[in-house]
């Protein structure tokens, strides 16, 4: 018994010497588990060791849900100022407002992640530097791009459906941003809104009778169902079309977007920058340089479309056979 | 677990021991599990901030939030009474359609953020939430001690009893479903003040916290007077965050993220099973 104590104690005696020695510690507070929002902490782990930022060297990585609890985030957010975080990061607005407080009163530094709308949010007072120790990488996209996309796919769509969730803060921007454009392409919104999962089917078997396509953009509910959405379109021989690249190899047709993966890349740029030493305050807010037009060639059979040629050639990864593959551009 | 976290856990339990309050006005005193909460804690946190966004003052805010959560709390207590929908399914409905009545509340954003606005809290919490508490527990102490609040926990212990002695029955059961609400309401717009946001999915865990609260306040003080049975709520519900906040440090176990729901669940099971079982009333 006294053996194992010793043992237990020189482990833990070595793991705080190692730590002692210059390590950062990152501390990302997301609010809840999803395949988008995974993919940004993948990409954040990734883009820190790329960046000299190895974990169990000199990097303390650590990633806490809350669970879609508000009050759970609250707590974690406190820990993790307790522990002295050199930077936190907030996924999900909730959790990133839970972190703002801490970082406004100079106790942390806080970059947020796939964040919309972070002046609605008010995690930042201007895009520009705000100096409240709070900047980060917003998943914003301008969606005038996107319905050019789609008019070259179907140009003789007239009727585009929408579903979100009028509970997930970054749709309605989103949603707003849509009404604004679609005019200008000539294009009628049809919108659904859906409170959970379950409400998805009937609301996308709706939509493909009422409209040409079905459009979803980030939105989070929409997208825990998107097969169910697929599937009523299908039948109807209604393409989807969906803003989030790695989506698209579930079923819809196309999407031009940023990569959630690339914007972890991206945040964690951030990061290591502030790490490096740089004034968090003297950092812009970024959002998405470059959108990714993915193409779904399986579904494009099935609904026996023919994609004109400079939609093919925009593309930078095809699904086809239910396998991706990257273009190779010289 | 360190000082700041210590008094996060205080707060959050000063405020989740209000929701606690209302839950065991509910849920013990008239004997209804009532699961209206997780709606009326939002309403309560979106009158609040939608109140204070138009510039009203933060004090007044929590008065019309109590009063949001009464009539919410009233609905359910209504439908059980007059239009014979159970209890439990009674909450569910009236919760459920809250989300939407929430979401107008609010304007039609999801979320509100007050991290720019005045609120009741400037420079310390707890002082604030203590005399918040400590004014609720007396006031509803003295209400439950009127003869209407006797009638009102006479109608929990014995249903068919008042019916003969003459109680409405009916009426009592809304009122005490009202009174358990507005103190949910009021625990929502505290914590949105507290949290310098309201989120649409604020409720989401709101029924799990209060029943700890009662449950782990029980086990502590097992005592009958009613004001002691109040307070046992927000110690119980301070007992709780320690708790979590605790659970968030259990790493060492090699634990996930995803396991807290776990962790935590087990350590109120844990709390429960130990020796020395609540005093019967």
């Amino acid at each position: 018994m006294k053996k194992l104590l010793a043992v237990v104690l020189s482990a833990a005696l070595a793991s705080s010497v190692s730590l002692a020695a210059d390590v950062k510690k990152v501390y990302i507070n997301q609010i809840v588990e999803h395949p988008a929002l995974d993919m940004t902490a993948k990409g954040i782990r990734d883009g820190l060791k790329d960046r000299g930022f190895v974990e169990g060297e000199n990097l303390d990585f650590v990633v806490e849900s809350a669970q879609a609890n508000v009050a759970l985030a609250a707590q974690i957010s406190t820990k993790f100022v307790a522990q002295n975080a050199d930077v936190t990061v907030g996924i999900g607005t909730p959790s990133a407002q839970s972190l703002v407080k801490a970082a406004m009163e100079g106790k942390t530094k806080m970059v947020f992640s796939s964040i919309t709308d972070p002046m609605g949010a008010s995690l930042v007072k201007s895009l520009e530097g705000s100096n409240t120790n709070v900047t980060g990488m917003s998943n914003y996209v301008d969606v005038s791009p996107q319905l050019e996309m789609f008019k070259k796919v179907l140009p003789e769509l007239k009727k585009i459906g929408f579903i979100y969730n009028p509970g997930d803060a970054n749709s309605i921007t989103q949603l707003k941003d849509l009404e604004k454009a679609a005019p200008n392409f000539g294009l009628e919104v049809v919108t659904q809104s859906v409170n959970r999962t379950a409400d998805v089917p009937q609301a996308a078997t709706r939509l493909a009778n009422q409209t040409d396509a079905i459009f979803i953009y980030g939105d989070n509910t929409a997208l825990a169902a998107l097969e169910s959405i697929v599937t009523a379109a299908t039948k109807e021989k209604k393409p989807v079309f969906v803003a989030d690249t790695d989506a698209v190899e579930f079923g819809p047709l196309a999407a031009l977007g940023p990569n959630q993966y690339q914007l972890g890349i991206d945040t964690a740029e951030m990061i290591a920058r502030i790490l490096n030493g740089e004034d968090i305050n003297a950092i812009p807010v970024g959002f998405p340089d470059k959108m990714e037009l993915v193409i779904n060639m399986d579904t494009a059979n099935k609904l026996g479309l023919t994609l004109p040629n400079e939609v093919i050639e925009e593309a930078a990864v095809f699904i086809k056979d239910g396998k991706a593959e990257a273009v190779q551009k010289d | 677990m360190s000082l700041s976290e210590l008094v996060m856990s205080l707060e959050l339990g000063l405020i989740y021991g209000i929701v606690g309050m209302g839950i065991y006005l509910t849920f013990r005193i008239i004997d209804f599990p009532d699961l209206t909460c997780d709606g009326s804690f939002v309403l309560g946190a979106a009158i609040s901030s939608i109140l204070i966004k138009a510039g009203v003052d933060p004090f007044l805010s929590l008065i019309f939030a109590l009063i949001g959560g009464a009539l919410a709390g009233a609905l359910t207590g209504i439908l059980n009474s007059f239009f014979k929908v159970t209890d439990l399914l009674a909450g569910i409905l009236v919760a459920f359609m809250l989300y939407s009545i929430n979401l107008h509340v609010m304007q039609g954003t999801p979320n509100i953020s007050l991290l720019m606005s005045p609120t009741i809290f400037v420079t310390n919490n707890l002082i604030v939430l203590g005399a918040i508490t400590v004014i609720l527990i007396a006031a509803f102490s003295f209400l439950l001690n009127t003869d209407i609040g006797l009638s009102i926990r006479a109608v929990g212990q014995n249903k068919r009893l008042c019916m003969n002695g003459g109680v409405n029955v009916k009426w009592m059961v809304i009122l005490g479903v009202a009174m358990g609400n507005a103190l949910i309401a009021m625990g929502g717009a505290l914590f949105s003040q507290q949290q310098g946001f309201t989120d649409i999915s604020a409720g989401i865990g709101t029924i799990i916290a209060g029943f700890a609260a009662v449950i782990i306040g029980e086990r502590v003080l097992p005592f009958r007077s009613i004001w002691i049975k109040l307070l046992s709520c927000i110690v119980g519900s301070i007992i709780y965050r320690i708790v979590t906040s605790l659970a968030l440090h259990a790493e060492f176990l090699n634990l996930k993220s995803y396991d807290f729901n776990l962790i935590a669940g087990l350590l109120i099971i844990i709390i429960m099973a130990m020796p020395g079982g609540r005093r019967k009333c």
